[in-house]
């Protein structure tokens, strides 16, 4: 469905050139769940925004995406616009922002309808616009508010039914519940859930919040600097990170009732990395608990260390292997 | 700090509220209607809930920030909120937010945004020095490397080490806490759940921390408090609200958080109700899985759900819940 083959992405700013993705490889196969963590600058959104070419112009991008065997840096304007939303839609966090202030929410979503399906009269596209706020547990008659008359989870949700206006066969979900509160966080990941299972849809999630991904996703990868430094079955990943940065993400999520995270929060000295003055060596080693002096001078490719699971780390797998 | 704490003062609470009403727009809106509450010296309270459930508004009233409709809010036994009792209430409890961006001056350096408020509540010291040992002890070592710098130029992270730092300067007896780690990645998290949970262990600092993340609650809180429409509707020790939680309410929000396996997720529907339009009753029993389900009714109480409000009632030991369901079941 999606395979990312060595991307690296650079954006330009006044500064320099700053290296936000750095390589990554990443497949999902059709009705794959996968989960991308990581902290704000790790480079997961800008992932998001490289598959469907949405990233600033002047931004360098190599290596390649292939969305269903197609490379999208090869694809004609024409055919990127009907990629868009018909094979692959994004929903963002934030949805108030993605949103136009100044039209009524269902227009937003015919207009889509119109614009990539290309198809039907005008009656049929509001019913169906009916249809999908339906679908995600909006009354249809909400087509008529604006978005500033709807809470936060209930815009979140249209943008979900925005997302899912072309029936795309990818969902990509950039931190769709980051600004919900616990219970609709809840509803709108159950709804994902269900869309997912439904439709057969292949979705990459991505999120910083590491226990989210591992309740939604089969399969999760942890990107530290702009690369991902493990990845794995999500249960696996979280109950036993070999790498030690995902063992740090993984512990600042303390389970309630367990004795060893009461009134002992878990957290990692040290700031992420600035992208444009990465550290020598493996990125992590200046916050690392476990790092010799090879880990300043050796970086490490992911390797496996275990059945279906990699990571980059010198002191995990590799002596075995 | 000048002033003398009587030996039996210091095992008084540092802030009792009795009866606390928050009214906006003409008393139209019951932001927060009728809550009582206490906190002990060195004790960490969290207090839980979804957004509009007056978590924040309860403890903007503490500092002064709203006016009380009813009921009285007590800072180390002075109920004073006018002239000098509204300066040494602002000295003795200090608050952190969510956003640590938003609440420094970018145009401040670290070390005026510290040096501030020793100033406006004339500290007794040498200022640079104080100011130095603020920052050191809020993690930012050496505090010299952080003294010239500008908001901007620190991390989220660091930003909210300032505000500790700057907030703990005063030696406050109560720290208010809003969100105090909801805008930081992960791994920073624990790094300022640590620190704060610090201070009260060397400083005896009191917090209030008002959040919805029960991990939080979980890591660093002697008792927990959960709110719902105005009223708390749940309070006890952390370890008994957290792992045998009483009131529907407060089940349903442990059962979606996603690190608690085993759980069988109880997903309410709609967001919290509005607090213009408090339903009769028990507050909650529009969403109420206990009502919902038919079993109130088969039980016998359902009346009462839907038609009698009710109050916190004792549990067990200092565990208070108010649910109709849960006091029939204790009878």
């Amino acid at each position: 469905m999606l395979e990312l083959r060595d991307l690296c992405v650079t954006y330009r700013s006044e500064g320099g050139k700053v290296p936000a993705v750095r390589g990554v490889n990443l497949t999902i196969e059709p009705g794959d769940t996968v989960g991308l963590a990581g902290e704000s600058g790790c480079g997961k959104s800008t992932i998001a925004g490289a598959v469907l070419r949405l990233l600033p112009k002047g931004t360098e991008v190599t290596g390649s995406v292939l969305l269903d065997g197609e490379d999208v840096y090869a694809m004609k304007p024409g055919r990127l616009r009907a990629v868009r939303w018909t094979s692959a839609a994004i929903v963002f966090q934030g949805a108030l922002h993605s949103l136009n202030p100044v039209r009524r929410v269902g227009h937003q979503i015919e207009e889509a309808i119109l614009l990539h399906a290309g198809a039907g009269s005008r009656g049929s596209v509001r019913m169906r616009v009916g249809e999908l706020l339906e679908k995600v547990g909006l009354p249809a008659a909400r087509a008529d508010r604006y978005p500033h008359q709807l809470s936060g989870g209930q815009r979140q949700r249209v943008l979900i039914a925005l997302a899912l206006a072309c029936e795309p066969k990818l969902l990509i979900a950039d931190e769709p519940t980051t600004a919900l509160d616990v219970m609709v966080q809840a509803q709108v990941l159950r709804l994902l859930e269900e869309l997912q299972r439904e439709h057969g849809l292949s979705l990459l999630f991505i999120t910083h919040d590491l226990s989210v991904l591992t309740h939604t996703c089969e399969r999760l990868a942890v990107m530290y600097a702009g690369r991902i430094v493990e990845e794995g079955p999500s249960s696996q990943v979280f109950t036993d990170p070999q790498h030690p940065y995902s063992r740090a993400l993984a512990a600042a999520f303390p389970t309630i009732g367990d004795p060893a995270s009461r009134m002992n929060p878990q957290g990692l000295a040290g700031d992420p990395p600035d992208p444009s003055a990465l550290p020598s060596g493996c990125p992590f080693h200046l916050r690392c608990a476990v790092a010799t002096e090879e880990c300043a001078t050796l970086d490490v490719a992911l390797r496996d260390v275990g059945v279906g699971r990699r990571a980059a780390c010198v002191h995990v797998g590799g002596v075995h292997v | 700090m000048s002033e003398v704490v009587a030996p039996a003062a210091h095992d008084a609470p540092v802030v009792v509220l009795a009866n606390v009403r928050v009214q906006f727009d003409g008393g139209r809106v019951h932001a927060v209607d009728t809550v009582s509450l206490s906190v002990a010296r060195g004790e960490v309270v969290a207090l839980v809930g979804e957004s509009g459930c007056g978590k924040t508004t309860l403890i903007r009233s503490i500092i002064g920030l709203e006016p009380l409709a009813h009921g009285s809010i007590a800072v180390e036994g002075s109920t004073h909120r006018r002239g000098r009792g509204l300066r040494s209430l602002r000295r003795r409890v200090q608050m952190i937010f969510q956003d640590p961006s938003g609440a420094l001056n970018p145009r401040h350096s670290i070390y005026e945004a510290v040096a501030e408020g020793l100033r406006i509540h004339k500290v007794k010291g040498h200022e640079p020095t104080l100011v130095a040992e603020a920052l050191a002890a809020a993690g930012l070592r050496p505090p010299e490397r952080y003294l010239r710098r500008f908001p901007h130029e620190l991390s989220g992270g660091q930003r909210q080490r300032v505000l500790i730092a700057a907030a703990m300067a005063l030696q406050p007896a109560l720290l208010l806490a809003d969100e105090p780690v909801a805008s930081l990645d992960a791994s920073i998290r624990g790094e300022i759940l640590a620190l704060m949970r610090s201070f009260v262990d060397s400083h005896g600092v009191s917090i209030i921390a008002v959040t919805h993340d029960l991990g939080l609650a979980w890591n660093i809180a002697d008792r927990v408090a959960v709110m719902y429409l105005g009223r708390i509707v749940e309070v006890g020790p952390a370890e008994d609200v957290l792992r045998a939680p009483k009131h529907p309410y407060t089940q349903a929000l442990l059962s979606v958080v996603p690190e608690i396996e085993g759980m069988e997720q109880q997903i309410l529907v709609g967001e919290t109700p509005d607090p213009s339009r408090v339903p009769s009753g028990c507050r909650f029993h529009p969403r109420c899985p206990v009502v919902a389900s038919g079993e109130a009714d088969r039980l016998g109480f359902g009346d009462r759900c839907r038609g009698v409000d009710l109050e916190l009632e004792p549990e067990v030991g200092a565990h208070q819940v108010a649910c109709h369901a849960v006091h029939a079941s204790l009878r």
